[in-house]
Order: C-alpha cells, then structure tokens, then sequence
C-alpha cells in the first residue's frame, strides 16, 4: 500500500506549489538582494608569510605606541600571538561566570549561554537583545521582529514590508521598543510597544546604528542621523529635544542613571549630558579606529576598543576627568564588548583568534574556538557575536 | 534587480549532475566576486524548495517563508568563507529543515500581530500553479515534524536516507524507521485513488 503512497508524494511534492510560494519568493529576493548588498566585500585571509610579517610588526607598532605620548594609555595586557595560550584558554564554555545570562548569535542562530556555560538556541534571529530585566528577548528575522522567552518560545511577532533591525527595548518598564527599517533605499527610525501592538514612525531617515533608549520616566530616544550626527526624540510624540553634529556615531550607550550619552565615533569618544551639551570628546590615538563600546553599571566609565594599524586595543574610559585605563591589547580586530551585569568583568569578542576574552581582576582568559560552541552542527556558522549580558535570572 | 517569474523552476534541467555542479560552482564563485545576478540564479534555483520544504514541515506559510529566508539569507552571509566543492543546495536545504524542525517544536504562539496588511506588498506576478491539497496536508499534519522533514526531504528533494541522516544529524537506521512509520501512517490517511 505504502509504494501508492511513495507515488502520490514523488508526483505531489515535486509537481506542485506551497500556498503563496510566487510572492514569498519575490519578497524573500527583496530581502535576500538587500543583504547582498549591503554585504562586505570578502577580505582576502593573509598569507602565511604576510601573517608572520604581521606578528612581527605588531611588536613594533605596540613599542612604538608605548613610547608616545599618544600610546601612553596602551599596554596592560598586551599579546603579540593570534589568540591566547593554552594556559589561559578554555576549550569550551564550561565556567562561564554566573551573575546573568549572556546573548549571542552567528550565522546558527541566536543563543543563550548560562552561567556555567550551558547555552540554548533561540533560533534563527539576529541582532538580538535582552528586556530591560531579562525575562524576554527581542530579535528579528528579515522583514519580522518577534519577542520571547529567553527559552526561544515566541511571545508575539510583527512584521513590516522593509528589512528590520536593531531592535532596543526600552528600559524601566519595557513597554517599547525601537528598531529601524529598511526600505526603498532608505532606513527609519520605528516604535512598537512591548506587546507587539501599536507601531509609529519616529524618523524618517537614520543611520543603521542601534537607536538607544535614554533611562527616565519619560520615552526618549537617541538616534544617528544621515546628516552624520545625532538626535535625541520624545518617541511618543516624535518631538526633537536636542541634536548633536560633532561626528557619525558608530555606537550610542545612554549610562543607567541617564545623566551621560556616550557616543563612540571613527576618531573620538563624546561624552553629552542629558541636555544634548556636549561635555567631552576624547580623541583616540592617532590613526586608531574606534570600534566598540559599553557603558559600565556604574554610569561613570565606558569600555571601547580600536584598531590601529592592525593592532586592537580596549581601553576603560572615564566619563568625567581622569585618565583612560588600557586594559588589553591584541592583534587583529576585535568584536563586540560586554560588561558582566556587576560589571566586573568584561567580555571582549576576538574574531581573529576565535575566542572570546574574559578581562577581570588577573590575567585575562579566553574562551576558545567560538566559531564551533555555538554551532552543534558545523554548518560554518562563523564567529558568534555578543549581543548582551544581562541580568542575574529572576522570576517575574 | 527585478525577480523573474520563473521562480519555481523545475530542479531536473535535464543535464548531468556533474554539469549541474559544476554550473553551481561557477555561481558560487561569482556571486563571491559580487555578482548579484549569480546569486539571483542561485535564488531561483534552491530557495523554491527550501520554502517548499519548510511549509511542508511547519504547515504556515509566513513562518516557512522566514525560515527559507534566513536559510538563505545565512547563505549570503556565509558566502565568502563557503567551500565551492561543498554542493550549495543541499547545504542550504540542510539549514532551512533543521530550522523548520526547529520552529515546529517551539512553535507556541501565544499571540501574533501582523502589521503586513497595513503596507500592502506589491502584487504576485500572474503565474500558473497547483497547491498542495489538502488533504495530503492534512495527513503530513498527522505527523510529528521530524517526520514530516524526512518525508520532505526523501520525497521532495529526492534525498537517499543516508543523505537524509546526514543533513539531521540522526543515526541512518532511524532515517528508515521514522521514514518507514510516516509511511504507514500515510497511508492510513490517504485514501487510495481510484483509477477514472
């Protein structure tokens, strides 16, 4: 009986269509040319010898950096090598500190890794986020921003025509969340409340930088313009409260307490108080690309790396007076950092040596081969970016 | 760059598999030098069936389009560290039932709102199909996901059941019992047909 059936599936399944196929596919080659084209053009791995010859000149380059004025803040932990040694590596997560849950996500999906090291998948999302006590997270999926449990069942889903991204919850009672989306060439600045129901425009035209939530009783929102600064909204009424033009942001962090902006550029760190006046810009050392940024708990400092010369460097920085602290430097580039919800510690991606570097009191140490941890089945996912460290677990 | 209508085209050109590799090879390399209209052929060719796959597995067509999208949409991502003498297809099919498998179990919608009808999308082109009926849905239903996977896979892309327990990750014994239950079962649902 079952050969009948075999026929009727052989014939069925390759003969006929899944409902909506002819418009789910012209949507998906929408989104599907939007990220090919937005996509960086591959970079060519260095050859052995050039790799060799970038070791070696990195000492220099760090030498040289200690020995300047400029290169003065460089220098506490300091590693020549691709990665750090076996003696300071772990090969799997096992250990990972407690204290809260950590975020990730790579081309596998997006994951949760728990102290000790467990991790789940949440699935196939990106550029995920935690609610503002952990109880949920926030990603999206192409044209879809869905919110769950932090054990990946969804809670709701909403969609939009364009391709969304970078969504941040508001913090305090969570009740929205912004994003941007892209469309017709163009990205904006939405807001949908933290039910999934209602959703507005905010700013036609942004920056495809994360927007941040500014800590308070009131919705306010900080966005990077097209213009190449920054704005500051009501997000309810869209009114404008203040904008600042002194360079493009890459990164925006409001501190905890929300008196103090933090906005990491190509060049500089720009410290704003709540009123949009710009109290610091703190220049990176010459040539030095800033390339990330996290507020400490604290509210007083920030953690932020940049490249210069093939060379990656975290630094801690004050956001008042005070001298910027080095707290590690390294070959290559580095990822994305993450302050422990104590802020003890700080978690420090490594694309080029496939760890992730835990910096605390002591020597730093590392967890290794990333690329495979959170890839159970090897299908190349690639290094797993950090996407937030979050919150002791709690019961709501 | 406009989608052609032919999206679905069919899988068996009529050439050799090696050629078809080969032209696979081609594509890859070029949509790696930034070619879009090799990754537009590449589209053509496997997301149909990748969404195909999904629907067959999580039974909803918006969830199966998110999930053949980010199949593919990992593909792009991946497509500059992509070994070309890996075949392209079955590695993206692999991602997108894994996924599809994935959701099945998680799926739980306590609530959904879709906002989609505020901002109509353009209009599907025109373009002569035969769904899937309902009542071979209704049966697959009747199964669990993994089941309805390695139906998908076996019947839809023709998969051996050792290709099968590769892309799962399951033992090839398993590959056949499950296979061999669905079966069963299917057969049950289905009424046999009856020739006019």
């Amino acid at each position: 009986m079952s050969a009948g059936v075999e026929e009727r599936l052989r014939s069925e399944l390759r003969g006929r269509e899944a409902p909506d196929e002819a418009a789910a596919t012209a949507r998906s080659w929408r989104v599907a040319e939007a990220a090919f084209a937005e996509r960086a053009p591959a970079r060519r791995r260095p050859r052995p010898l050039l790799r060799v010859g970038l070791v070696t000149g990195l000492l220099a380059v760090v030498l040289a950096a200690l020995l300047t004025p400029a290169g003065a803040e460089v220098g506490e932990w300091i590693e020549k090598r691709i990665g750090l040694g076996p003696e300071e590596t772990q090969p799997t997560l096992r250990g990972f500190p407690g204290g809260g849950r950590l975020l990730a996500e790579s081309d596998s999906g997006a994951w949760v890794v728990n102290p000790g090291g467990g991790v789940r998948r949440l699935g196939a999302y990106s550029d995920v986020g935690w609610s503002p006590r952990g109880l949920f997270v926030v990603g999206t999926r192409g044209h879809r921003i869905t919110a769950m449990e932090p054990d990946g069942e969804p809670r709701w889903s909403f969609s939009r025509p364009g391709l969304l991204s970078r969504p941040a919850w508001s913090p305090g009672d969570g009740f929205r969340i912004a994003y941007l989306e892209r469309r017709g060439g163009k990205t904006s600045v939405r807001v949908v409340d933290g039910s999934g129901g209602v959703d507005h425009l905010v700013a036609g035209r942004a920056n495809a930088v994360t927007p941040a939530w500014r800590p308070g009783s009131r919705y306010v929102l900080t966005y990077a313009t097209t213009s190449g600064g920054l704005r500051t909204v009501d997000a309810d009424s869209g009114r404008s409260l203040w904008r600042g033009k002194d360079g493009a942001p890459l990164q925006l962090a409001w501190t905890r307490d929300g008196r103090r902006l933090a906005a990491l550029t190509r060049r500089a760190l720009l410290v704003y108080a709540r009123d949009g006046r710009l109290l610091r810009r703190r220049e990176l050392p010459a040539r030095a690309r800033g390339l990330s940024l996290a507020a400490h708990p604290s509210g007083q400092r920030v953690a932020l790396s940049s490249s210069r010369g093939g060379v990656s460097s975290v630094l801690s920085m004050p956001l008042g007076s005070g001298q910027a602290t080095p707290m590690f430097t390294g070959s290559g580039t580095l990822g994305e950092l993450a302050w422990s919800p104590s802020g003890q510690r700080l978690l420090v991606g490594w694309p080029d040596a496939n760890q992730w570097l835990l910096i605390g009191k002591g020597r730093p140490r590392a967890f290794a081969g990333m690329s495979r941890q959170l890839d159970p089945g090897a299908t190349g996912a690639g290094f797993p970016r950090i996407a937030g460290w979050c919150c002791a677990a709690r019961s709501r | 760059m406009a989608l052609t209508p032919a999206a679905a085209a069919p899988q068996r050109l009529g050439r050799s598999g090696d050629e078809r590799r080969a032209s696979e090879r081609r594509l890859v390399r070029d949509a790696q030098r930034g070619s879009a209209e090799a990754l537009e052929t590449l589209f053509r060719r496997e997301w149909p069936r990748a969404y195909r796959a999904a629907y067959l597995v999580v039974h909803d067509a918006a969830v199966a389009e998110d999930v053949a999208q980010e199949a593919f949409l990992a593909a792009v991502r991946a497509l500059d560290r992509f070994d070309r003498r890996r075949p392209f297809g079955p590695w993206m099919h692999r991602i997108a039932v894994n996924r599809a498998i994935d959701v099945s179990r998680a799926r739980a919608l306590r609530r959904e709102v879709d906002a989609a009808a505020a901002a109509p999308e353009e209009a599907p082109p025109d373009r002569p199909s035969l769904p899937f009926s309902d009542e071979l849905l209704g049966a697959l239903r009747e199964l669990g996901p993994e089941q309805r996977a390695i139906v998908a896979l076996r019947y839809l892309f023709e998969y051996t059941p050792g290709e099968i327990a590769r892309a799962l990750e399951l033992p090839r014994g398993t590959v056949n019992s499950r296979l061999r239950r669905a079966l069963d079962r299917l057969a049950e649902l289905l009424p046999e047909e009856v020739a006019p």
